[in-house]
């Protein structure tokens, strides 16, 4: 009961009032958002995954909006700490054009990072919203309507595993295959290869309002979409060529060029650009980090924060954080709790934004072992603490974020409380790598992800044949 | 004489062996755009195979891995993997579902694991290595096998030749032309 009222607070509440997810000011722009991630929507052959963005304009005239979201593939490397970069606004003199350009980086083809695309609202009136799908990836069509296996997970390349630089594009990259569950379009076993689009598990959305009329924007070809260590990669494996999804209209006049997804995606808006880069900001960079398992790999969790900086911010833009713990039920990690087996901690409790983007960090500290019934919540809050050159009010909540903390069950990689396909899939992806004592992904516990584990959880499954 | 008998048992010795094989099959082939190469374990014990994990090599100057299509001998369910690690190089990896009863009972003492497809890209001889990473047999005990690898030669297209020698050709009677004339 405690939790259920804790738990919800004005978020849950918004969200029971209205039937649907809160929205959530975009700081420092009049729009209000809520982003929902991996959501099912059945496609011809394929299920595809999406995220869902909806906007409101809360402004008294309509805006002119644009959405980019991108995302990554969850599971990454133990001490690795990956970035999610931001989409960059660039004016390109000669030709009056304004770019914007999600380019994936080889970094980014090595730990599963995409783009999932923008979009244009021409014109958004007042008070109007609109939801915008993005497709993060797909998965097989299952004949029987259950839901597939989601395995969009990043496994390590060598290159990752041994420290070193990453390898040629392409690297860190893979096709999955599911034998004979699945049947294709006629009704045949699929019993070979199906090339799986990266499953994107988490979304960075992107806000740009850009006040000039009489756009145009160009979906770029996806040849010319391609740097060069790509076009080798896609031509050494004509399958990644399910990354980038060739662009239905090559110019799309309409502004809904919205079939240019994909790792590798660049919109091109001409006219008059350099004004609206004036008024065009980068506002939240939102990072959805949903679980802290104790027990696994994960012992902290970052937090990132991005903030408008153009124009430049004057003047130090401090933004604050902190995190309330909501124990669950027979939760025994709460600070202050009789017994309390570790402490967290979130440093640091403030972050000056004005120059750069800042993190934090949820950590745990503690002994080895902790209870097995340990469950609650953290909430998170980022808030402004100073006005940021003007650009913001102190005290204005700029984001929250929960993260989840749950007991973890040996092969029980997901954490969904059971073991089945999607949980060796995981194990599958990240064969090669270390792993430390009590990592649920060796379950051999000789410090190594091998085939033997995902065969031994294999042989875990709740179901037969290790069906979801 | 004694000395070899020696040698034979110090070699037999030293190397382990095994009842198991992975082996590339076609050993050898011709190709002219593209080939498959097969490959298959053979004499699995009675625990057979529950999952695998290898890597094979060739020389991408000459083909290159365009697809890899897995099998699963009985219907059974399982997942398998690919990826292309770098130049030349992938890790091809499986796992069955099945219970060890059913796999025990239904899966035979040799199969093909995966059809590997290559394109040719150059003219010449490619080896397709393999090195086993680890196989693990129903009951998700780990267990060695042999190697045998095969190779892939990529000639020109009939076509090809026809042209090269077409052109050989008209290039003599040039300078054969030339040297009446003079």
């Amino acid at each position: 009961m405690q939790r259920s009222l804790l738990g919800c607070g004005l978020v849950c509440a918004a969200t029971l009032a209205s039937g649907q997810v809160a929205l959530k000011p975009v700081p420092a722009l009049q729009l209000e958002y809520s982003i929902q991630t991996n959501i099912p929507a059945k496609a011809a052959g394929n299920q595809d995954m999406e995220t869902l963005v909806t906007v409101k304009n809360t402004a008294a005239a309509a805006q002119q909006v644009m959405v980019c979201v991108r995302g990554d593939s969850r599971f990454v490397v133990a001490g690795r700490e990956l970035s999610l970069g931001s989409a960059v606004v660039t004016v390109k003199a000669a030709g009056t054009q304004l770019q914007c350009s999600k380019e994936t980086s080889n970094t980014d083809l090595d730990s599963a990072i995409g783009n999932m695309g923008c979009r244009v609202l021409q014109s958004l009136a007042a008070g109007a919203s609109v939801p915008l799908r993005f497709v993060t990836g797909s998965l097989p069509r299952d004949p029987n309507d259950r839901t597939p296996v989601q395995d969009g997970i990043s496994r390590p390349s060598n290159n990752q595993r041994e420290g070193k630089p990453p390898g040629p594009a392409g690297a860190g990259h893979r096709t999955r295959t599911l034998t004979g569950r699945y049947k294709d379009d006629a009704g045949a076993p699929i019993k070979g290869i199906r090339s799986v689009r990266e499953i994107m598990q988490t979304s960075t959305v992107h806000f740009f309002t850009m006040p000039v009329a009489g756009w145009e924007m160009a979906c770029l070809s996806r040849d010319e979409a391609l740097n060069r260590d790509d076009k080798a990669f896609v031509a050494q494996d004509p399958p990644k060529r399910d990354y980038v999804l060739p662009c239905a209209t090559p110019r799309n006049r309409t502004l809904a060029c919205n079939q240019c997804y994909g790792m590798q995606t660049r919109f091109v808006i001409d006219k008059n650009l350099p004004a609206a880069v004036k008024h065009s900001r980068e506002i939240l960079n939102f990072k959805d980090v949903p679980l802290l398992a104790l027990q696994r790999r994960d012992l902290s969790i970052p937090i990132e924060l991005g903030l408008a900086r153009v124009p430049p911010i004057a003047g130090p833009c401090n933004v604050s954080l902190s995190a309330q713990f909501i124990p669950g039920v027979g939760g025994a990690l709460a600070p202050g709790f009789p017994g309390e087996p570790g402490t967290f901690s979130l440093t640091p409790s403030a972050i000056d934004l004005a120059a750069a983007d800042g993190a934090g960090t949820l950590s745990f500290t503690g002994p080895a072992s902790v209870p097995s019934n340990f469950a609650g919540d953290f909430f998170v809050t980022a808030v402004h603490a100073d006005s940021c050159g003007g650009l913001a009010t102190p005290g204005e909540t700029l984001l929250t974020e929960w993260i989840r903390v749950r007991p973890q069950l040996l092969c029980d990689v997901n954490q969904s409380g059971a073991v089945d396909e999607a949980d060796i899939a995981e194990i599958m992806a990240a064969i090669g790598t270390e792993a430390e004592a009590g990592n649920p992904l060796d379950v051999t516990g000789d410090r190594l992800v091998t085939v033997s584990d995902a065969r031994r959880c294999a042989l875990q499954c709740a179901k037969p044949n290790c069906a979801p | 004489m004694v000395k070899r008998i020696l040698l034979a048992v110090l070699v037999s010795c030293a190397a382990p062996t095994f009842a198991a094989t992975l082996s590339v099959t076609p050993d050898y082939q011709k190709i002219t755009n593209s080939g498959v190469v097969s490959v298959r374990v053979d004499g699995l014990n009675e625990n057979r195979l529950g999952g695998y994990d290898f890597f094979v090599t060739w020389d991408p100057a000459i083909v290159s891995l365009t697809s890899v299509l897995f099998a699963a001998p009985g219907e059974f369910d399982g997942l398998g993997q690919w990826e292309l690690l770098d130049l030349g190089l992938a890790s091809v990896r499986a796992v069955f579902f099945a219970d060890p009863e059913d796999l025990v009972a239904s899966q035979p003492e040799g199969f093909v694991l995966a059809d590997l497809t290559f394109a040719g890209v150059g003219s010449g001889i490619s080896l397709v290595d393999l090195e086993i990473s680890e196989l693990t047999d129903a009951f998700a005990q780990p267990f060695g096998a042999e190697v045998a690898n095969g190779a892939i030669e990529v000639v020109p297209e009939p076509s090809t030749v026809w042209l090269i020698a077409g052109g050989a050709l008209v290039a003599a009677n040039r300078v054969l032309r030339r040297g009446f004339r003079r």
